[in-house]
């Protein structure tokens, strides 16, 4: 138990390590750590992304494919980076090109909280 | 009075009899600090992990996780420790070829990739597993990382491929049939001798046409199994077509993939059967649907997916309306949809339930009330969901009545 839980702390130090909290439009979101000013590209592409396209693009998601790695895909048209911790659970993130990045589910609640503003 | 009390005794016996019990169980890992104390008779989920799916496959997901678990279950029954064999989910849906989109890998207006094998269902594709046998995640990631691709780079490059080998037998066969005066079969098929008519009648399979046109009768004839001089000179040279293939060599370096289902053969090319690995049950999956008459009275399908937890310890698949997760515990995506077949649309026409599959891995009784705890497939991250839910890592525990509001089938052994 110890071990587990000394291994989830260092894999959460080594991601706080990377990321920092940022607000756009009133949201709190974990972004790298280079965007530290707001000139980076994933906090660039979220700020000038269209919520009703996001909103469409919702509507034809098929097989369970979450709405951040769509975007990620079609609207940024960058890569996802599949992470795995070393018990290999995995949480994707989406990569621009100056290096900085942001969780696809990140992304999603960027979305949702704005679309769903009374979904706690 | 007398009369209304003993109706009020009775029908509150008769609730309380059919009540459901609500046991604490946790397939995944013991409650924190064992409180309250894990009634699961095996943690079939102990150690897996949480999975992040890339690809719309969330079918395969669920699929695979359900055979991972029988697996380590034998092993469990055994006494012995468990490994932690993850199955490739893109096998999976990849070998679930009748569940694919018949025109393969395709373009969408935009340009970017339909991917064939999107949307599909739990049961289907765990059956098809249990035939085929899994293939272990790590042998399929392995041959195309090593090419520098991630799974959707991947399936890109096949399409590419696949165009130039097409372009490539096209121009061949033309050619070929201009070499054998052939012109004036040509001229009448010019249009009509496509794609996948040179792919079929390269293998020797029979040519299956979308059209009742009756021009097309003379090249159907080869289905009845009339192999006429063009097919037989066609198969011939298509057979050794090597400047095409020599395409696929240089990209993947593998001769076998020139069929109609070309993916799936290439796949089984990485991972042949001695190297997948058997589904040890002699249970097939099967699906109930939230209409299924058969369900016993006042035993909805989140009462099956917990008699299910606490017989066999494996966890339950489930087809349910993924949107509540995202907006909340008042969300009810059956309710407020129509149902059509697997379909589930709002009025107006628009999907309003967010079609979606993952495995229950365990309940507990919370504040006087039954929850469910979804092992989803978004990964680690808890920022999609809605804050009615506790998540832990990627696991949410949903009350029971959400759930119901929100479930349209299971899928268990």
């Amino acid at each position: 138990v110890k071990s587990l839980l000394l291994s989830a702390i260092f894999i959460s130090t080594i991601v706080q390590a990377k990321t920092i909290q940022v607000k756009i439009n009133e949201i709190q979101l974990l972004v790298s750590k280079n965007c530290k000013t707001s000139k980076c590209d994933a906090i660039k592409e979220l700020k000038k992304m269209d919520l009703k396209v996001a909103q469409e693009m919702e509507q034809n998601l098929l097989g369970g494919k979450t709405l951040g790695e769509e975007i990620c895909r079609k609207l940024f048209k960058v890569e996802i980076e599949r992470h795995r911790d070393n018990q290999k659970n995995e949480q994707n993130y989406c990569h621009f090109k100056d290096k900085s990045f942001i969780s696809t589910a990140e992304i999603n609640k960027f979305i949702y909280d704005q679309i769903y503003p009374d979904r706690h | 009075v007398r009369n209304s009390l003993f109706l009020i005794l009775l029908s509150s016996f008769t609730l309380s009899s059919f009540a459901k019990s609500c046991p604490n169980i946790r397939l995944d890992k013991n409650f924190p600090n064992n409180n309250p104390k894990n009634e699961a008779k095996y943690k079939t989920m102990q150690h897996a992990p949480v999975l992040n799916q890339s690809l719309g496959i969330c079918y395969a997901y669920t699929a695979t996780q359900m055979a991972d678990a029988v697996r380590r279950k034998r092993q469990l029954e055994r006494g012995k420790s468990t490994n932690i064999h993850i199955s490739s989910p893109l096998f999976a849906a990849v070998n679930d070829w009748e569940n694919w989109d018949e025109n393969g890998v395709t373009l969408d207006n935009n340009g970017d990739l339909d991917f064939p094998v999107e949307g599909g269902f739990p049961c289907q594709t765990f059956n098809k597993l249990k035939e085929d046998k899994t293939c272990p995640r790590d042998k399929l990631e392995k041959f195309y990382t090593s090419k520098g691709y991630n799974e959707k780079q991947f399936f890109k490059k096949i399409y590419e491929v696949e165009e130039k080998f097409n372009k490539k037998r096209m121009e061949l066969a033309i050619k070929y049939m201009k070499e054998r005066e052939l012109e004036s079969i040509h001229e009448k098929y010019e249009t009509k001798v496509d794609n996948t008519f040179v792919s079929q009648v390269s293998l020797g399979l029979p040519y299956e046409s979308n059209s009742a046109n009756n021009e097309y009768l003379e090249v159907q004839s080869c289905r009845a199994g009339y192999k006429n001089e063009l097919y037989n000179d066609l198969q011939l040279i298509f057979n050794n077509l090597l400047p095409a293939k020599e395409l696929f060599l240089s990209y993947f370096s593998l001769e076998m993939f020139d069929s109609p289902y070309n993916m799936n053969i290439l796949f089984r090319f990485i991972c042949p059967s001695k190297e997948r690995i058997a589904i040890n049950t002699k249970s097939e999956c099967t699906d109930y649907k939230v209409s299924e008459s058969h369900i016993p009275f006042f035993d909805s399908l989140t009462d099956e997916i917990i008699d299910q937890l606490e017989e066999d310890s494996l966890p339950v698949g489930i087809s349910y309306c993924a949107n509540v997760l995202k907006r909340g515990k008042n969300f009810k995506g059956i309710a407020s949809s129509d149902i059509t077949g697997h379909k589930y649309k709002q009025k107006d026409g628009k999907d309003d339930c967010g079609r979606h599959a993952s495995i229950v891995i365990g309940s507990r009784e919370k504040n006087g009330s039954c929850e469910l705890l979804i092992r989803n497939s978004w990964g680690t991250s808890c920022s999609t969901y809605s804050n009615d839910f506790d998540c832990e890592q990627g696991n949410i525990w949903i009350p029971q009545d959400v759930l119901q509001n929100n479930l349209y089938r299971i899928h268990y052994l």
